[in-house]
Formats: C-alpha cells, sequence, structure tokens
C-alpha cells in the first residue's frame, strides 16, 4: 500500500463547525443597534439625528452530518420607521456546504476566499492601523457589514477543495478551487464575466511549502451581442522554507509570477508583467519576528483579484454628503475623510472591481493597492514582537521602494513608510485585575522625486497617528478614548486615467492641511458577545486646498449582539 | 546540500527577476503638460490654394512646447463664415487640424480669401499666429436640392401670403444668404391668423410627381438654414413634408400621410437645421398608415407661423437639401 495515493480531506476551515453538539439546527447571527445625533457646521441643515435597529438571522441547518445550509436574514428598522415603515427585509448570506465522498470540500453560494496577496486578496490599504477603544468599535462595525475577515473577499459562487497525502516524496497536496460572476450580461454591449482560479499547494516535507496559483477574469463570449472578450490572467509560484531550530524558525518565502490583461478586438493594448516578492524571516523563542523582504512589482502588472481596493474615494459620502461653502454660500460634495471610512460601513466594496480604483494619496500612497501594487521596486524590514507575558505588542514596518517606470518623466518617484503599532496592556505591570489597554500607532509616507525642472519635483508627507485606550472602570464597564490625526504636506503629480486606466493627464496635487478626530465614550460589555457604548466623535477636516473646512460632531448609541 | 540548492534556486528567481528602471515613462511627458509655452514652428496651411469642389482638403501645421487647448479659427473675408476647429495636443497636423470646406457658423464660404488665425486657451499666453488659405471652390454638398433660390422662382411653387400689413414675402438679394447669394423672406403681420404665408416646393418641379429620394427614411435627412431675426423672435416655421402614397400624382389629405416639422426660432441670424425624415411626425393623425415613404413624397410646405396678438414677424429659409447617411455638413 506505501505507492498508493491516500486520499484524505483536509481539517476544515476554523468557521467550518459542522453540527456542533449534534444539533440539526442553530440559530447563528447578530443584532445591532445605532442611533446617531451629527451636527456638522456648514451644512445647509446642520443637525441630523437617525439610526437603525437590525437583526440578523440565520439558520443552519445540518441535514446529515457532512452538509451544512446555511441562510441568513436581516431585518432593518430605520430610526423612527414603524408598522413597516422604513423596514427592510434582506437575505444577507446564503451557502450550502459540505464535504463529498469524505474528500471534497465545497461551498455554493456565498464564500469568502483568497489565494495568495498577488492573484486574490483583500488588502487594507486604508485602515493602516487596527484600533481599539472607540475607533475598535467602529471597526467591529464595518468589518462585520462587508465580511472582511481574513483578508477575503465574499464572492457569489462555488469553491471546491480537497487533499491528497502521500505515504513518500511529498507529504502531501491541497488543492484549492473557485469560480464565481462578478457582473451579468445586459444581453447587449456587457457580458457575463467571471472570477475564477485556483491554486496547488505542494508540501514537500515540514520545511518545504510551494504553491502553483492561478486566477483568471475573463467574459463568457456568447452572452451579449459582443466578441469582445476581456480577460485578466495571473499566475504565480508561492514558496515558503523554513527551518526550525530549537523553537526558532528562519526561512525564506514569496511570490512569483506574470500578469496580462487584454481585450480580444484590441490585442495590441494587452498588458503583460511580472510581479515578484521575496522576503527572509526570522522568529524567536522570545516572541520576536524578524523580516526583510524585497519586491518588484512591473509597472503593468494588473491583478484585481488583489488590487481591489476596500475604499473608492471617487464617490459620493452617504452621510452629510453636501455642504455649505460658508463664503458664497454655495453647496458642495464633501470629500470622503478618513474619519468617513471609519464612520460609514456602506463606502465599502463589496467585491472584486475590474479596473483601477481610485486612491486617496493622503491615505495611502506608497502601497495603494497593499503589497499588490503595481509600479513599485524596492525592500522593506519588518519587526513583530508578542511579549509572551501580554504585557506589550509591537509591529514595526520599513518600506523602502520607489516607481520601476516613470509618469511622464524617466525621473522616478520614492517611496519610504514606516508603520509603528505599539499595544500595552497596562495591567500587567502591577498586575491588576481590570484591563487597561493602550494603542499608540504611527504611520509615515514619503513620496518624492528630483528632477530636471521644478514640475518634476515631488515632495509629499503624510503622517497618520492614532492614540487610543481603553480602561475598565468597573467591572465590564469601560472608558474608552481615541485620537486620530492625518497630516499631509506637499506635492504629487496624480495620474488621470482613462476609462482604460492609461494615463492622460497629470494634476497637481498640493494640500498643508489635516484631519483630527477626538473620540471619547463609555462601553458597557454584557458579555464577549455584546456591548453597549456611547461614542462622542468630534472632527475636524482641514484640508482647506482640497474642499471647505468643517467641523463635525457626533453622539453614537451603539448596541451590539452576536450570537 | 538539500537546502544549499533550495535556497540557491530561490537566490536564482530573485536575482534573475529584479529589474532596472524601465527607460520609458507612462502617460503624457511632463514638460508637454507643465512647461514653458513656445511656439517651436509657425502656423502654416498645407496648401495656400483649395479646391474643395473637388474633393481637396487643407490642413494647418504647427509646433508647440507643450500640449495646450488651442482654437484655429477659419473666417471667409467677403462672406464672413466661420470654421472653427478646437483641440489639445502640443501639435498641429493632418490628423487634428483638417479643414474639409465645411462651415461651423454660417453663412457657407464661397470663392474668397480666408483668414486663419490660431489661438490658444490658456493664460500664458496670448499669442494669436496667423496664415491664409484661397478657397477656390466651395464644398459641394452630396444631397437631393429642393431649393437654394439661386435660380429664382420657379413656376411649379405655389405660395399663398395673408393680407395683413407690411408683408414681404419673396426671394432677396441684399448679400445676406447663408448660401450663395440668394434666400427666401418672410415677414409681415397678420392680427387675425398663425399663418403669415407660406410656399409650395412641388415635386413637379423637377418634372415629377414625387421627389427622387430613397425610400428609407430612417437614413434621410432634411436640412435646411433658417433665419432668427433678433428684433423679432416671435417666429415659427412648419415644414411640412406631404406623400402622393397611390401615386396618381396629387397628395389626399383623408388617405395620404403628411407629416410636420415644426421650429421655434428663438435664435438670432441663420441656423442650420437637420431632422432625420423618419422622425418627423404625423400632420394629419396617420391617415395614410404613419409609415414614412419618403420616395413618394409629392410636397414640401414651409409655413411661416406667428402669434397673432404679437406683431411684426421675421424670419427666412435657404438651401432646403436631403442628405443621406448624417445631417448636412454644410
Amino acid at each position: 500500500m506505501r505507492y498508493f495515493l491516500i486520499i484524505l480531506f483536509l481539517v476544515c476551515s476554523s468557521g467550518f463547525a459542522f453540527s456542533q453538539n449534534g444539533k440539526k439546527v442553530q440559530f447563528v447571527g447578530g443584532a445591532r443597534s445605532l442611533n446617531t445625533l451629527a451636527e456638522l457646521d456648514s451644512a445647509s441643515i446642520p443637525k441630523r439625528s437617525g439610526g437603525y435597529a437590525l437583526l440578523d438571522l440565520g439558520i443552519k441547518i445540518n441535514p446529515n452530518s457532512n452538509t451544512e445550509v446555511m441562510g441568513m436574514f436581516r431585518i432593518n428598522n430605520e430610526y423612527g420607521g414603524f408598522w413597516g415603515g422604513g423596514v427592510n427585509f434582506d437575505v444577507r448570506q446564503l451557502y450550502v456546504r459540505g464535504v463529498a465522498n469524505d474528500i471534497f470540500r465545497y461551498q455554493i453560494g456565498n464564500i469568502d476566499y483568497k489565494l495568495t496577496p498577488y492573484t486574490f486578496y483583500n488588502h487594507n490599504q486604508d485602515i493602516l492601523t487596527s484600533s481599539i477603544g472607540t475607533l475598535g468599535i467602529r471597526e467591529d462595525v464595518f468589518n462585520y457589514e462587508t465580511f472582511y475577515s481574513d483578508n477575503t473577499w465574499r464572492q457569489q459562487g462555488a469553491s471546491l477543495n480537497f487533499g491528497l497525502e502521500f505515504p513518500k516524496g511529498i507529504k502531501d497536496i491541497e488543492v484549492n478551487s473557485f469560480i464565481s460572476r462578478i457582473n451579468s450580461s445586459d444581453f447587449n454591449f456587457v457580458l457575463d464575466r467571471f472570477f475564477g482560479g485556483g491554486n496547488v499547494v505542494i508540501n514537500k516535507d515540514d520545511n518545504l511549502e510551494i504553491g502553483l496559483n492561478h486566477v483568471s477574469i475573463f467574459d463568457l463570449t456568447g452572452t451579449a451581442k459582443t466578441d469582445n472578450i476581456y480577460t485578466n490572467n495571473v499566475s504565480s509560484v508561492t514558496f515558503d522554507y523554513h527551518l526550525v531550530k530549537n523553537k526558532f524558525v528562519y526561512g525564506i518565502d514569496g511570490e512569483y509570477g506574470v500578469s496580462t490583461i487584454s481585450q480580444s478586438e484590441s490585442p495590441e493594448d494587452s498588458l503583460t508583467d511580472y510581479f515578484l516578492h521575496a522576503r527572509g524571516y526570522m522568529n524567536f523563542n522570545s516572541g520576536l519576528k524578524l523580516c526583510l523582504g524585497i519586491l518588484d512589482n512591473g509597472a503593468d502588472y494588473r491583478s484585481f483579484g488583489a488590487q481591489s481596493r476596500r475604499v473608492s474615494f471617487n464617490q459620493e459620502n452617504n452621510f452629510f454628503n453636501r455642504y455649505v461653502d460658508l463664503t458664497d454660500s454655495t453647496e458642495v460634495l464633501r470629500p470622503v475623510s478618513l474619519f468617513d471610512t471609519y464612520n460609514d460601513p456602506e463606502l465599502y466594496n463589496q467585491g472584486i472591481s475590474v479596473g483601477l480604483m481610485e486612491n486617496n494619496p493622503m491615505i495611502s500612497s506608497v502601497l495603494p493597492y497593499g503589497i499588490a501594487s503595481f509600479n513599485r521596486q524596492g525592500g522593506y524590514f519588518g519587526i513583530h514582537y508578542d511579549d509572551p507575558k501580554k504585557l506589550i505588542d509591537f509591529n514595526g514596518r520599513v518600506y523602502m521602494l520607489s516607481e520601476s517606470r516613470g509618469q511622464g518623466t524617466l525621473a522616478l518617484k520614492s517611496f519610504l513608510m514606516t508603520e509603528i503599532v505599539t499595544t500595552i496592556h497596562a495591567e500587567k505591570i502591577w498586575d491588576g485585575k481590570k484591563e487597561f489597554n493602550i494603542q499608540m500607532s504611527h504611520n509615515r509616507q514619503q513620496t518624492s522625486r528630483e528632477g530636471e525642472y521644478d514640475f518634476e519635483s515631488v515632495d509629499f508627507t503624510t503622517n497618520q497617528i492614532n492614540f487610543g485606550i481603553e480602561l475598565e472602570v468597573i467591572d465590564d464597564i469601560y472608558l474608552m478614548g481615541n485620537c486620530l490625526k492625518l497630516k499631509a504636506i506637499g506635492n504629487d503629480q496624480m495620474p488621470i486615467r482613462n476609462s482604460d486606466d492609461e494615463i492622460i493627464n497629470y494634476e497637481n496635487f498640493s494640500v498643508d492641511g489635516e484631519e483630527s478626530l477626538i473620540s471619547s465614550g463609555l462601553k458597557i460589555s454584557f458579555s464577549k458577545q455584546s456591548y453597549l457604548a456611547i461614542i462622542h466623535d468630534r472632527f475636524k477636516y482641514r484640508f482647506s486646498q482640497i474642499s471647505h473646512e468643517y467641523d463635525f460632531n457626533q453622539l453614537s448609541v451603539v448596541y451590539v449582539l452576536k450570537f | 546540500m538539500k537546502k544549499l540548492i533550495y535556497i540557491t534556486l530561490c537566490l536564482i528567481v530573485i536575482i534573475s527577476s529584479c529589474s532596472k528602471p524601465d527607460e520609458f515613462y507612462d502617460g503624457p511627458n511632463l514638460y508637454d503638460v507643465y512647461g514653458d509655452f513656445e511656439v517651436y514652428t509657425s502656423l502654416e496651411g498645407s496648401q495656400i490654394n483649395v479646391d474643395f469642389e473637388s474633393g481637396e482638403t487643407v490642413y494647418f501645421t504647427c509646433e508647440l512646447s507643450k500640449v495646450v487647448n488651442w482654437q484655429l479659427k477659419i473666417t471667409g473675408s467677403n462672406s464672413g463664415a466661420e470654421k472653427i476647429i478646437t483641440g489639445t495636443s502640443k501639435t498641429l497636423d493632418e490628423e487634428v487640424a483638417l479643414w474639409d470646406g465645411s462651415t461651423t457658423n454660417l453663412p457657407i464660404f464661397r470663392v474668397e480669401n480666408c483668414n486663419v488665425e490660431l489661438s490658444f486657451l490658456t493664460e500664458e499666453t496670448d499669442t494669436i499666429l496667423t496664415t491664409s488659405v484661397f478657397v477656390t471652390t466651395p464644398k459641394l454638398n452630396d444631397g437631393f436640392v429642393i431649393t437654394d433660390f439661386e435660380e429664382g422662382w420657379n413656376p411649379n411653387w405655389s405660395t399663398f401670403v395673408q393680407s395683413g400689413t407690411s408683408m414681404d414675402f419673396g426671394i432677396k438679394l441684399d448679400g445676406t444668404a447663408p448660401q450663395l447669394a440668394r434666400y427666401y423672406n418672410m415677414a409681415g403681420v397678420v392680427d387675425w391668423d398663425w399663418l403669415t404665408g407660406m410656399i409650395d416646393f412641388n415635386a413637379t418641379a423637377f418634372g415629377e410627381t414625387t421627389m427622387p429620394l430613397s425610400n428609407n427614411g430612417d437614413n434621410l435627412y432634411f436640412n435646411a438654414f433658417v433665419y432668427g431675426d433678433p428684433m423679432y423672435p416671435n417666429s415659427r416655421i412648419l415644414f411640412r413634408f406631404d406623400e402622393d402614397e397611390n401615386v396618381d400624382g396629387t397628395f389626399d389629405i383623408t388617405s395620404e400621410d403628411s407629416f410636420g416639422y415644426e421650429l421655434i426660432i428663438d435664435w438670432s441670424g441663420w441656423k442650420h437645421v437637420s431632422v432625420k425624415y423618419s422622425d418627423i411626425l404625423s400632420a394629419n393623425d396617420f391617415s395614410g398608415g404613419g409609415l414614412h415613404n419618403p420616395d413618394k413624397l409629392n410636397r414640401v410646405s414651409v409655413l411661416h407661423l406667428a402669434d397673432p396678438n404679437s406683431g411684426y414677424a421675421h424670419s427666412a429659409i435657404d438651401y432646403l437639401i436631403f442628405t443621406e447617411n448624417e445631417p448636412l455638413r454644410p
């Protein structure tokens, strides 16, 4: 039997808990209530109150030990709605998953999926430093709303995964595949568009892992009155080779591949480029982790499965979307601010977007599409420390990058990003029983370019500072506070792209200002899964070169329950 | 040894992949966008004389230091006709600055010398570059001309003019025609009726019972030059198209289609109006079925209308022409 292939199903993911306690039917879900009173000083109607109460009720049915059916419905009642007024019913989740023949894991319907950072991955480009305190509650809400978890994208489609285990030569092989439809035909000039792919991950032994990955966005011919087929193919090889000596782990990992993007009716406009990311890492017994990496992402590298942004900054706010220029009383659109990305989950993208989404250089200029950003090359250094005594967590990264191809000039932009996040669990110092968490984070991004002419020069710096605190004053009652500040100064030449993402012009982007948020609140925790919080936000927008300055105050009452 | 092989393989992949920066750049050159404005080569026409009737064209060349918004204005020295070409580029050439003899602002160009001005829509400069070109023969438009009034009154046309006051209906030769020399004037005061006067252009003027047009109303355009008097903005013009569907030589309003295209003259000066024949609405409740049959067009009538309470009304028409595939490009 030594040479027989032994097929084993893989251990299911953490969220794949079948029929816990043998129950055939389980109820899962959550409830949330959010009520706000907000004031924007220069809006034509400066005060607004609103809110909602919603219930997500999911029913998990296990018809047998290998199958799970999940349907989750949302009842959302707007604040002030009564007897059906302002009430919406939606299907929030629907899927079937299971194990076929004790081999194949499948899921049909909603799937949360990712592959590798360069092929299919939900990078977090804008909320650069994860927060505690009041901003932590905001993050909790929009992560729940958007299904962003573990860098997956929620898709409508199907996935199939299975594993093979070998007695000799190769330890095991894991095969993952998925398919989803990302837009439907209009039966005229828009074809059905699909996104599919998969990977084969080969574990040679406990030390070496090699993955072969491929994803493709493609149009299905015959689904509309056009033969112009769009494709975006990305293929890559991932590797991880590491050694362990007395719990000291060191190794090298990375990803290398190529991407192509084309339309059948204009093959001359197709783009092909490669990408490379490699890093060496060392994980010490003490909880210290060090890494040193290089990346070289070609200027024409396009992988929309990995380059779709969470937030497009080319959209209107849903809340106070217009406000008044106090100098001439004209109403203008209120630009999406950093605070809005915390405050409004509806700004977030729910799926793969084909085409380059607009970023905000004040928030992310160095890696606007995460590590999958095109036209970047250089190196980085990272340090991470998890205190075994749980007193302090530290995470720091320094990226030193440049363009690989200039924009409008042969002179290249240089990028420097430093990011530090420190979380101190201060009660550990005095062995306190009540939590006292302090988090400090700083993200600094610099873009510079020197050239023969003044207009080639770019010097743009942003600093994002976040200070958060959570103090348990009485059992399960926390005082919380956050101070978030974004400062940006300097100038950049921002490319203006046409619908084919080609640069057609430049916009001189010049700012000197800041956004600041001071937020305070009280959280009453009923259990690990439920809490009530009262939050007050004071936000100031001071980027007068972009839009009019304003002050924004908001009082929110949030109730969250998960079950 | 095995570890060494793995590490070596990884390093080979990494090192072989690290590349030099590209030796070209994306997008337009920054100098073309932000550099100083300079004129490298002056404005020139590709030829001094141009015969548009024989299909010749003329293009203009100029080289600039940067990409700017520019406007090329060609003005007929006698007619006052204007052709305006705009663009955004750093060079003017055959691709962006070609003139086929067409007109932007009426009247139509004649045999005349034309002044050409190139101006730049930027605050950086008020430079205007000039040259000239002589039109030896104007552009010839493809299409079926109902009339341009240059031949004078045709006895197969018919007319009706109310007996109001200051009535002035007739062909004029006063140097203000938008095309060649003559146009048809319509003016007067009629305080009891909307209709002040009308003229019928019958197919019999061409020796036929129907006008020689294609049968595809989706592909046929009716065009006319219509004058609006800024002093008397109360005129309306109704173009009426009567079809002889049974081809008996006459139009019967009770059983054959009549279509109407009405204009409220709210502009000043001559204007080119154009309408797809199949877009013209029925004027007699689809008496003939409502199907557009331009090949059976028996008569085109032009009715000058004005509110009886509005006093003196004045308008004029010229160059009534059917074109195929696209509206007239005068």
